[in-house]
């Protein structure tokens, strides 16, 4: 896209101490104007947003549009006008067939586009544009790279995939867009082999050797993206650098940083820690530096330089002046948009026009070189390659700030939540155990044993909801029963407080041996939020509420367990647990 | 017995329950293995058996961790080589919490917890057209708190039998100074320029992979894809390695290798294997003349007790892994491998409020370990 409105936005001065003063402008954009369902928004976990718009073509598949990203300072700017796959080169090594499924076959042609199911997009919600579910759409908490501990124990990320089946193969096209405002472009190839042959000098055997065709044929995927940044709402100020680390003579390792002002091609080069970013020339985050985002591939551990009637394989990161017929890296056919010859690539379109005050064009491309093995039959894993943009020094570092909405995780008990009973397998009673359910009203001697409501809805977690032919059937006997939550992650805030609404209720025969204790099972150790001993006399079921100061757990999991002991049969026990808040102020 | 085409019966791991990891996973596979902090090596696996959905169990790895984690500051001002100066294991090795651990269950040595164990959907095993499969994977983590920030190691099991083994780094900036050519300025509001200096890690890891029942029958191949003139083909070519070798990576030849087992084979007769092969290279750390070992990224030598640390190794053998290499033979014996990765940090604005994480990971792929795929 060419120019935007931006929208500048002078912000208080900020005074330090003996510091001069500095004007500060934080360029926003408005977002995307799209509507559903073709818009896609998410906020995550830390208060970021990610927006942006979605369409299928023919041949690119699904394109995205217009993302924006908002920092956790709330500040929202457009990130890419678009990008979209821009060829899958399939070249294979007996040279028998060399595909270009995006601009030869679609990856969105009605009969390429797949029609996802929900078996295929888990935990997540399928996005149809009217004739198919052409989009899954998955926002993850991610867990595994939580180990870190300190303040970064919890990031998420909104995923958004769809996938074609081109031959035997089956792409999938995915973007993830983390918390951080990184954004990784990914594609995974999984499906079936599309070529068997008689020899195993360009592939490998698979199956007997008096079985036809037994070897699959190696091939390569050479992937390519192509992406139109608009840094801030505007491409036209944005530069494209390349940062290499070179060896100097004093054995240091110098960042040196090279801008382009023409259209050029660049390789990858693993051992100068090459990577690439664009910088906005005139808009700075607050310390002064300009905005930019990163390239960065991890993913280079194969490359292909092909032969020479494919000189697009001759570079890895191509930087052209953005041109709307323009649009595939190879094949790129004349009636795309108009304007462009017929069979073009991008080593056509890096033909040395400047870029310097125009909109750009960076092409990124990744290549997996597939040897087959006996495990690819009858379906072949999925196998990903994946790149990452990365912003750097767009944001003022990355805390939130406090204009975030309270945060609320809160168990009202009318489904289940998924807690747990007898977690460590130390339960003992003989009856009575926990259950989540509508209570039934029980009395002795004209006392409420158990209560014949939630405390809150229909439904709490009680021990023994049945009523039974007295208020002695279902209450606990003999022994302790404990039900526990899933771990609860208290995010970071200002404070943090847990309610909850409990009841607790004995015959006249009760001791203090018996009990009912609701725990905060936390990093640190076990913490009694409430310990209620028995005693010899009755005590009647009234629901009753409590609140918690639990701000000392703030960026940490907590469970809640409740355990409820009656060391006889004869009295009766009973206690009651429901609506369970945890709110973190911001 | 032995014969052709059956896998043999092998050992239970015997490590004692608090060590054992054993863990099967929702469609059936399952990992056995064992884990021990090593007070230079931090954690190290050993023992590592791989059961697949379809019942065939047989192990692939002796033992498996870090011999060596080197990190080297951009204008040389400081260079550390973790693994032999403080250790990762000790107290090195963090204490972790629930909060480090999400859904999953946390291990204890010497009375602290300080691996994660979860199991995760990992989305597709496979999809084709209207038929689907989806995948789950053991992860296992540890986090260790060292001189130059915080290391997360991480390998994840997959239904699939792909073994990916990784270090990430994260934590604090630790290093700064004034010099924007050897790192990147940070937090400037009033004049004064900080500098959040630029650095490498190099991780150096230490396979002993042993294929099937026997690791003394083992053969390490290298394959490389060479094109012909017209560069219009490709022909592969393998090479058997008979003595300690070491090689630089090669991505336009897709240099790679394998460990296969001198016998044993899939019911379709093909031996069964262990393929190394380095996709995620996009940093290679390249030394100086006194760093020799960071010259080659993959080192196959012959197992000697003495060859531990791939730096600063222990007296009596080599000093580095460059020197193992002495011609020694390797059929017929127990080769171990050392490969190489690397990652470079170049600080953000972003990073003041902590590193994100910067992983280096590589994948240990099943090759013609089973006939057909084990996941249907």
């Amino acid at each position: 896209m060419m120019k935007q409105t931006v929208l500048k936005i002078f912000a208080p001065i900020i005074v330090l101490a003996g510091a001069a003063f500095a004007s500060v402008s934080y360029a926003q954009n408005t977002g995307p104007t799209c509507s559903a369902p073709w818009n896609i928004s998410q906020t995550l976990s830390n208060g970021a947003r990610w927006e942006m718009c979605w369409e299928r073509r023919d041949r690119e598949g699904v394109v995205l549009s217009d993302i924006h990203y908002t920092n956790v300072q709330g500040i929202k700017r457009k990130v890419l006008a678009e990008i979209a796959v821009a060829q899958i080169h399939v070249p294979y090594d007996d040279n028998r067939a060399r595909y270009h499924d995006v601009s030869d076959y679609g990856l969105g042609t009605s009969s390429h586009q797949n029609d996802l199911a929900p078996a295929d997009c888990p935990g997540g919600q399928l996005v149809s544009d009217g004739t198919k579910n052409v989009v899954c759409r998955q926002y993850q908490v991610v867990a595994s790279q939580g180990v870190l501990g300190s303040s970064s124990t919890v990031t998420s990320e909104l995923v958004v995939f769809s996938v074609s089946h081109v031959g035997a193969y089956n792409y999938i096209p995915q973007y993830t867009f983390f918390d951080d405002g990184t954004i990784e472009p990914a594609m995974g190839a999984t499906g079936r082999l599309q070529r068997f042959r008689n020899e195993t000098q360009h592939g490998w055997p698979m199956r007997s050797t008096t079985a036809g065709n037994f070897a699959g044929v190696s091939h390569l995927h050479n992937y390519y993206w192509r992406l139109d940044f608009d840094l801030a709402g505007d491409g036209t100020d944005d530069v494209f650098e390349e940062i290499n680390v070179n060896q100097d003579s004093n054995n240091r390792k110098r960042i040196d940083v090279t801008a382009f002002s023409r259209e050029t091609a660049r390789q990858v080069s693993p051992e100068k820690f090459r990577r690439w970013r664009v910088r906005d020339t005139n808009i700075r985050n607050n310390k002064g530096a300009h905005i930019s985002y990163e390239i960065t591939a991890a993913d280079t551990g194969h490359r292909d330089i092909g032969p020479s009637y494919e000189p697009w394989t001759f570079a890895d990161v191509y930087l052209t002046r953005a041109r709307g017929c323009e649009r595939f890296a190879s094949h790129n056919p004349a009636d795309s948009l108009g304007g462009c010859g017929s069979n073009g690539s991008l080593a056509t379109f890096n033909n040395n026009e400047s870029v310097a005050g125009q909109d750009q064009v960076v092409w990124f491309g990744l290549s997996f070189h597939h040897i087959p093995r006996d495990e690819d039959e009858p379906h072949m894993h999925a196998h990903w390659n994946r790149f990452q943009i990365r912003p750097r020094d767009w944001n003022d570092a990355i805390a939130p700030t406090p204009t975030l909405p309270s945060l609320v995780t809160a168990h009202d008990f009318e489904v289940s939540t998924g807690w747990v009973r007898d977690s460590q397998n130390r339960d003992s009673a003989v009856a009575g155990s926990w259950q989540l359910g509508v209570p039934q009203q029980t009395l002795r001697r004209g006392h409420v044993m158990q209560p014949g409501n939630a405390a809150q809805g229909q439904s709490a977690l009680v021990t023994g909801l049945a009523a039974g032919n007295s208020a002695g059937d279902y209450d606990v006997d003999n022994g302790r029963t404990s039900i526990r939550s899933q771990p609860i992650y208290v995010a970071q805030g200002t404070r943090a407080t847990l309610d909850f609404s409990f009841f607790f209720a004995h015959s006249r025969s009760a001791s203090d041996k018996d009990f009912y204790k609701v725990k905060l099972i936390t990093d640190s150790g076990v913490e009694v939020l409430l310990y209620k001993k028995g005693s010899p006399k009755f005590r009647s079921a009234i629901w009753k509420k409590r609140s918690f100061d639990i701000s000392r757990y703030m960026g940490s999991y907590v469970s809640v367990e409740l355990v409820a002991k009656d060391v006889d049969r004869q009295n009766v026990l009973e206690a009651g647990f429901d609506d369970l808040k945890i709110v973190v102020d911001q | 017995m032995s014969l052709f085409g059956m896998s043999p019966v092998a050992n239970a791991i015997s490590c004692g329950a608090a060590n054992t990891i054993d863990r099967t996973l929702p469609g059936g596979a399952r990992w056995e293995l064992c884990w021990r902090s090593d007070d230079s090596a931090g954690v190290v696996f050993s023992d590592i058996h791989f059961t697949t959905e379809t019942g065939i169990r047989r192990k692939i790895v002796k033992e498996a961790g870090l011999g060596q984690m080197n990190v080297i500051l951009n204008d040389n001002s400081s260079r550390y080589a973790h693994v032999t100066e403080v250790g990762l294991g000790g107290n090195n090795l963090a204490t972790l919490g629930y909060s480090n651990c999400n859904n999953g269950t946390l291990r204890s040595n010497s009375g602290r917890s300080v691996l994660c164990e979860q199991v995760e959907n990992r989305g597709y095993a496979w999809k084709y057209y209207s038929s689907s499969r989806q995948g789950s994977q053991l992860t296992l983590s540890a986090l260790y708190t060292l001189p130059t920030g915080k290391y997360v190691l991480r390998w994840i099991f997959a239904d699939d039998g792909v073994i990916t083994p990784g270090m990430g780094h994260a934590g604090n900036i630790k290093f700064v100074g004034t010099d924007t050519n050897f790192g990147w300025q940070v937090g400037s509001t009033n004049g004064s320029t900080v500098v959040a200096k630029s650095f490498a890690v190099e991780y150096i890891w230490r396979m002993d992979l042993d294929i099937g029942d026997n690791g003394y029958n083992d053969i390490v191949e290298m394959l490389e894809v060479n094109p012909d003139s017209s560069r219009s083909k490709k022909f592969l070519n393998i090479t058997q390695v008979n003595t300690e070798s070491s090689w630089k990576l090669d991505p336009l030849r897709k240099r790679s290798w394998r460990i296969r087992d001198g016998y044993e084979t899939n019911s379709d007769g093909h031996k069964i294997s262990y393929h190394l092969e380095p996709t995620e290279t996009g940093n290679v750390y390249r030394g100086l003349s006194t760093e020799p070992w960071s010259q080659r990224d993959l080192y196959v030598t012959k197992r000697r007790a003495c060859e531990q640390f791939a730096t600063d190794n222990v007296a009596g053998c080599g000093r580095s892994v460059d020197e193992f290499v002495n011609g020694e033979g390797i059929a017929g014996s127990d080769p171990v491998i050392w490969y190489r990765t690397s990652y470079q940090r170049i600080p953000r604005e972003e990073d003041r409020d902590g590193f994100h994480i910067g992983w280096s990971t590589f994948h240990l792929i099943p090759r013609d370990w089973t006939a057909t795929s084990s996941l249907n």
